[in-house]
């Protein structure tokens, strides 16, 4: 993986984004009460979005207004004077990137289309080889080691290929990184991000204007139909 | 400092597309970004000292609000009053309030705290490293928005009807916000979210109008 941050995953951002997170997926993310994995992908949305990024940053304002309004609380009477102490320690503050569950590179960097450089939020995170999912699709598994049981995949198709009709029980956050894809007659381009819960039985299909690469926070288990689907649902349960 | 881990490490700051230019020229804003500032350009203590004073109270407020123990909330506050000493440089007046900026790392860490408890509650083995992870959220987002902005925002909010400002207030405070909101306040889920929809779309108008 490059060690060089690109501020945008997508290398040619002709057009801003056009399928956004909801109001209150938002508002979960800066409040930090959204679970791990659907706030991967909604950091991933922020890259690729100035309209959202700034929405999130009129509801950190509100974040602080909100904590400013709360009654103070007292700190106990020592703890200006622990703070100062530990102010003049020298490397106490610092805190060193290392030990169990750190994250330690990519194992197995996927293969990624050409010109495409992965957004800032998954560099440094492992990223598992790539698995058979369906004819010309494949996933891999991102590692999102600070919440174990987050379910996190990149899932790469081939043009017109067909993700199998799935359902689910729990929702699904997928944000498209290039090429697009098509949800009946919805399509979903480089930088939007769309989201499916329980009541959603979808079929996607990879558009016909090149390789598609996405990433998806998936809670809960994906309901497969069809033969395929019940072949490929061991892999991508939880 | 790793790369991912301060509010603007990690953040697409330098030449970020949309979300507006930043105001030319910093402007302090208020005390507490006058305070952070000396912090930050003179490792100033007394300065450190007034923050901690009127912060670190409120971080702990937060998160006791949030479903803490006091004495856990205590610790979180310390937490992020030593994040702000060693943070300050980080911080760009011209883009947020110290209030904002505080709030984020203050947010931060009440993420990590959450999943270590998680991973504890699981039994897992990666226990003593959520500080140590990339934050998927760089509180960088934080930072994006210039300080007339902030005004514009802090106006709509203040404008909020009741109703509305109550949903924000404990969308910050609980940790399954809408579930538990309805419940709280006996009115239905699809209520409170049309409330979230109809703040934060005033809060969106707010910014579209202050270019």
């Amino acid at each position: 993986m490059s060690p060089t941050p690109s501020p945008n995953p997508n290398p040619s951002p002709t057009m801003p984004p056009r399928h956004h997170p909801g109001e209150e997926l938002l508002l979960a993310h800066a409040a930090g009460t959204l679970g791990a994995g659907p706030g991967l992908i909604v950091a991933v949305h922020l890259e690729a979005c100035g309209a959202c990024r700034a929405l999130v940053a009129a509801l950190e304002v509100a974040g602080g207004v909100m904590m400013a309004e709360l009654p103070p609380v007292p700190m106990s009477s020592l703890a200006l004077e622990r703070a100062l102490a530990a102010i003049e320690r020298p490397g106490a503050v610092a805190v060193a990137v290392t030990g169990a569950g750190a994250v330690t590179g990519a194992v197995a960097a996927p293969k990624v289309p050409a010109g495409l450089e992965l957004p800032l939020a998954l560099r440094g995170r492992d990223v598992g080889p790539w698995r058979w999912l369906a004819p010309g699709m494949r996933w891999s598994r991102v590692a999102v080691p600070e919440a174990p049981r987050a379910n996190v995949v990149l899932m790469r198709g081939r043009p017109d290929r067909l993700l199998p009709a799935h359902g689910h029980r729990g929702s699904e956050f997928t944000q498209v990184l290039c090429g697009a894809i098509y949800d009946g007659d919805v399509r979903y381009g480089p930088g939007d991000m769309f989201v499916a819960d329980d009541a959603t039985h979808h079929h996607l299909r990879v558009a016909d204007e090149g390789e598609c690469l996405c990433i998806a926070a998936i809670e809960g288990r994906m309901r497969m139909s069809g033969l395929i689907g019940r072949i490929v649902q061991p892999l991508v349960g939880p | 400092m790793s790369a991912t881990e301060g509010p603007a490490a990690g953040a697409p700051a330098a030449g970020a597309p949309a979300a507006g230019a930043p105001a030319a020229g910093a402007r302090a804003g208020d005390e507490w970004s006058v305070a952070l500032l000396a912090v930050a350009r003179g490792r100033d203590r007394r300065a450190f000292a007034a923050l901690f004073a009127h912060f670190a109270p409120r971080v702990k407020a937060f998160m006791m609000r949030a479903g803490m123990a006091p004495a856990a909330a205590e610790e979180i506050a310390q937490e992020a009053m030593l994040a702000v000493w060693r943070k300050a440089e980080l911080f760009d007046a011209a883009r947020a309030s110290a209030a904002t900026w505080i709030f984020a790392i203050a947010r931060n860490l009440r993420i990590d705290a959450a999943r270590r408890e998680g991973r504890a509650n699981a039994c897992l083995d990666h226990d003593g490293d959520g500080l140590l992870t990339p934050d998927p959220a760089p509180m960088g987002d934080a930072l994006l928005l210039c300080a007339e902005r902030e005004g514009a925002v802090r106006a709509a909010l203040a404008a909020l009807p009741e109703e509305q400002a109550a949903i924000i207030r404990l969308s910050f405070f609980e940790e399954q916000p809408h579930g538990q909101i309805a419940r709280q306040l006996h009115i239905p889920l699809g209520t409170v979210k049309s409330r979230v929809r109809l703040a934060v779309a005033r809060l969106r108008k707010a910014l579209e109008e202050r270019p």
